[in-house]
């Protein structure tokens, strides 16, 4: 299937606390997973109402999530000296297990 | 004047009681006395020159605001003072042949060319002599105190001149003008470079820049000039840009670190993905994790690898591991893993396929048995430095696990011999990779052994202790060569190229070939190998580091042949390979070649590298170790790693 994704605008993405998240899409984009519901060809739900509810995400980690969203849009293609990505300890493993999910 | 004062304390000046009583016992102290003297000199000197300038400074302005006042015509005052200037100039080239001629009279011109401010120079020498005095012999209370009384006396003179700036500006710049040539003219290096002319800390000095008084400190700095020190206020404006280019300087050479430390990880990409990221925290706390849960077996794979790398896996941190459902299981760094612990692999994971523990030294012949009748589904071992099983246990486990095992992997032990080797053979027929590292007796026999495994598609037999010669790998290669795809046969230096035409002749179905360390091929050889060999389509590997003997012809063979399919190539230390080699590169492409390695190829250049790029479309790494002809300049592709280059290295 030809990845046919529109990277304009943004999107909402949701937590299961009820926290929400507004980022560009082009920044989203960083997991594949996102990207392929945003996929017009797969007809997701979720492209049309432009969120993602995620059930088993806190809002911590989701912002987590974003955070990090935003420092590959601003840092990939960067020449100079990036920043260290900081993760608290204890969310480590279950960020893994999201950003394996995510496949970001 | 003053020197010859000097001179005179030197003969009769009042002596300490030690000068005296090593005088009396015929000790000589003459030599100390002149250095010190010496010494004492230059500090004075230093001093006299900085205070006649002040002294003179002060003179001039006072003369100066006195003119102005006298002359209505501010053009006529300018005039007097050109004509003053005139005057002065010449003086001072009076003085400069004065000087030429005798040295000693360096005081006497100074007080002549001073004129007017005769009475404040003298005020000075008196003070002069006074320190030197101090310097060089023992002195008198009156007279240091006399001494201190005129330094005071300078110190007003100096302080009122810094408070009244408004009319004499003028006259003060071009006294400091004058200061600054007559300066150049008298200056000395001897007394320039010695470090007794920055003055001592806690004394008083003037800045040579706001010229306020100020206590000389340790951490006082020079002026920009190196004349005089600057005061504390004034040293600290230059501190932040000083500071920054320090810190620039620091930041540029940790970022070549890294890069250099990245080149060599092989990591392009400056953002890492949030996986790794995690990985990397799971793994620098991974003391404090208590049970891993589902986070995917190759990410679980993944935090072993940096855990062993960082020499964290241990007794406690490897039971995080054992999945009970796993299949796949790999130890790095089994180096502080108990035989115990090692065996309860076998209890709580009896699902394994696959078994890689690397540097088990601490694994005992139990831990095999138990593996042996334990894991029930395991095909495939790799031991590395299990130096402690015995001959008997790997017969055992071999006996055991029977036409289970298809792969075997041992390294790094002395205790596989003939006898473990033949019990393999006998009872293990369906072994498909076989892989022999760095065994200490792996001899002609062992290889003729392997005759009995027809289905053999990996052999690797690498860094024996004991020789090898071609008879037994030729024999090998007609039993088991048609089906072969890997073969490596590093270090086994007494193979000659008999084993190359053995290849040329059964091996139509090998992809990856490694014969590193082969000195005894010739160029010919190898030539041979790849000429009309159309039994084979073509070799994905080839490795022929340190093949000595391989000449551009025979590369131009390699390519000539496997040039369409070849992902990796190594030609390191093929020193013979030259330029010709590289010309004859330019007709072919090679479309798939990925890795290429020609460290110590030293006619490689930068015009080679180029041209490399142009036919190898997929080229990431190339590898060019000590060609210490490729530069900065060298024009490479976005997102390839260019690995060794010396500009990249040295900081």
């Amino acid at each position: 299937m030809s990845e046919v994704a529109d990277d304009e605008g943004s999107l909402t993405l949701v937590s299961n606390d009820g926290f929400q998240f507004v980022l560009p899409k082009k920044c989203a984009f960083a997991s594949k997973t996102i990207r392929n519901m945003f996929n017009k060809n797969s007809g997701y739900i979720e492209a049309k109402e432009n969120c993602v509810k995620f059930e088993d995400m806190r809002g911590a980690v989701l912002e987590k999530v974003c955070e990090y969203f935003i420092y590959k849009h601003k840092y990939s293609g960067y020449s100079g000296q990036v920043p260290e990505f900081q993760i608290p300890a204890e969310m480590g493993l279950e960020l893994l297990t999201i950003a394996d999910f995510l496949e970001a | 004047m003053s020197r010859r004062s000097t001179q005179r304390s030197q003969v009769s000046g009042p002596n300490s009681a030690l000068t005296s009583f090593l005088r009396e016992k015929g000790i000589d102290t003459s030599g100390i006395q002149a250095l010190s003297q010496a010494r004492a000199r230059a500090r004075n000197e230093a001093a006299l020159r900085r205070s006649l300038a002040a002294e003179a400074r002060a003179a001039e302005a006072a003369e100066a605001a006195e003119e102005v006042d006298e002359d209505d015509e501010v053009g006529e005052s300018s005039a007097s003072a050109a004509r003053r200037k005139k005057k002065k100039k010449r003086s001072e080239d009076e003085d400069e042949e004065m000087l030429d001629f005798e040295e000693e009279e360096e005081e006497e011109p100074v007080k002549t060319r001073r004129g007017r401010s005769s009475r404040a120079t003298t005020e000075i020498k008196l003070k002069v002599v006074g320190k030197r005095k101090r310097k060089s012999t023992a002195v008198k209370d009156t007279e240091s105190e006399f001494e201190e009384v005129e330094e005071e006396e300078i110190v007003t003179v100096r302080a009122t001149r810094t408070r009244k700036p408004t009319k004499a500006q003028l006259a003060k710049k071009k006294a400091e003008e004058q200061r600054q040539l007559e300066e150049d003219d008298e200056f000395n290096p001897d007394n320039f470079l010695d470090p007794a002319f920055r003055p001592a800390p806690g004394q008083i000095a003037f800045c040579a820049d706001c010229e306020c008084r100020f206590t000389v400190t340790p951490y006082s700095r020079s002026a920009d000039d190196g004349e005089g020190l600057l005061c504390h206020t004034c040293g600290k404006k230059g501190a932040p840009a000083e500071k920054a280019a320090r810190k620039k300087k620091q930041t540029n050479r940790t970022n070549k670190k890294s890069t250099a430390r990245a080149i060599l990880d092989g990591d392009t990409s400056a953002v890492k993905s949030l996986q790794e990221i995690c990985i990397n925290t799971v793994a620098k706390y991974i003391d404090d994790v208590e049970t891993l849960g589902y986070i995917g077996s190759h990410n679980v794979d993944k935090i072993s690898q940096i855990i062993c790398k960082n020499r964290r896996l241990n007794g406690e941190t490897i039971g995080l591991f054992f999945e009970p459902a796993e299949h796949v299981l790999r130890f790095y760094d089994c180096s502080k893993i108990p035989s115990d612990t090692l065996r309860q692999i076998g209890a709580f994971v009896p699902t394994l396929r696959r078994l890689h523990l690397n540097w088990c030294g601490l694994m005992k012949d139990e831990c095999l048995d138990y593996y042996g009748t334990q894991l029930k589904q395991l095909t495939s071992l790799e031991l590395c430095g299990a130096f402690n099983v015995t001959e008997e246990c790997y017969i055992r486990f071999f006996k055991n696990v029977g036409s289970r095992l298809t792969e075997f992997v041992i390294k790094d032990t002395s205790r596989f011999k003939v006898a473990a080797m033949e019990a393999l053979v006998d009872n293990c027929p369906e072994l498909e990779v076989l892989r022999l590292h760095t065994l200490t007796f792996i001899d002609d026999e062992c290889v003729r052994l392997l005759t009995g495994l027809p289905n053999l598609k990996v052999l690797e037999i690498t860094d024996s202790q004991t020789s090898i010669t071609d008879g037994p790998i030729i024999d090998c290669l007609n039993t088991f060569g048609p089906g072969l795809s890997e073969l490596t046969l590093n270090g086994c230096r007494d193979l000659t190229d008999a084993t190359l035409e053995a290849i040329h002749s059964s091996c139509g179905r090998l992809d990856i070939l490694n014969l590193d360390e082969l000195d005894f091929l010739t160029n010919d050889g190898i030539s041979k190998l790849f000429t009309e060999w159309s039994l084979n389509y073509g070799l994905k590997e080839l490795s022929l580091r340190d093949c000595v003997n391989l000449q551009s012809s025979g590369f131009a063979r390699i390519i000539d042949h496997s040039g369409r399919t070849l992902e990796k190539l190594s030609i390191n230390k093929c020193k013979d390979v030259n330029k010709d080699a590289w010309t004859f590169l330019q007709e072919f492409t090679l479309p798939e070649l990925e890795t290429l390695d020609i460290s110590f190829v030293r006619c490689v250049d930068d015009a080679i590298v180029e041209g490399i790029l142009k036919v190898a479309p997929e080229l990431k790494t190339l590898k060019i170790w000590g060609c210490h002809k490729i530069t900065e300049a060298c024009g490479l592709r976005e997102g390839m790693l260019l690995v060794g280059r010396e500009a990249d290295i040295l900081a």
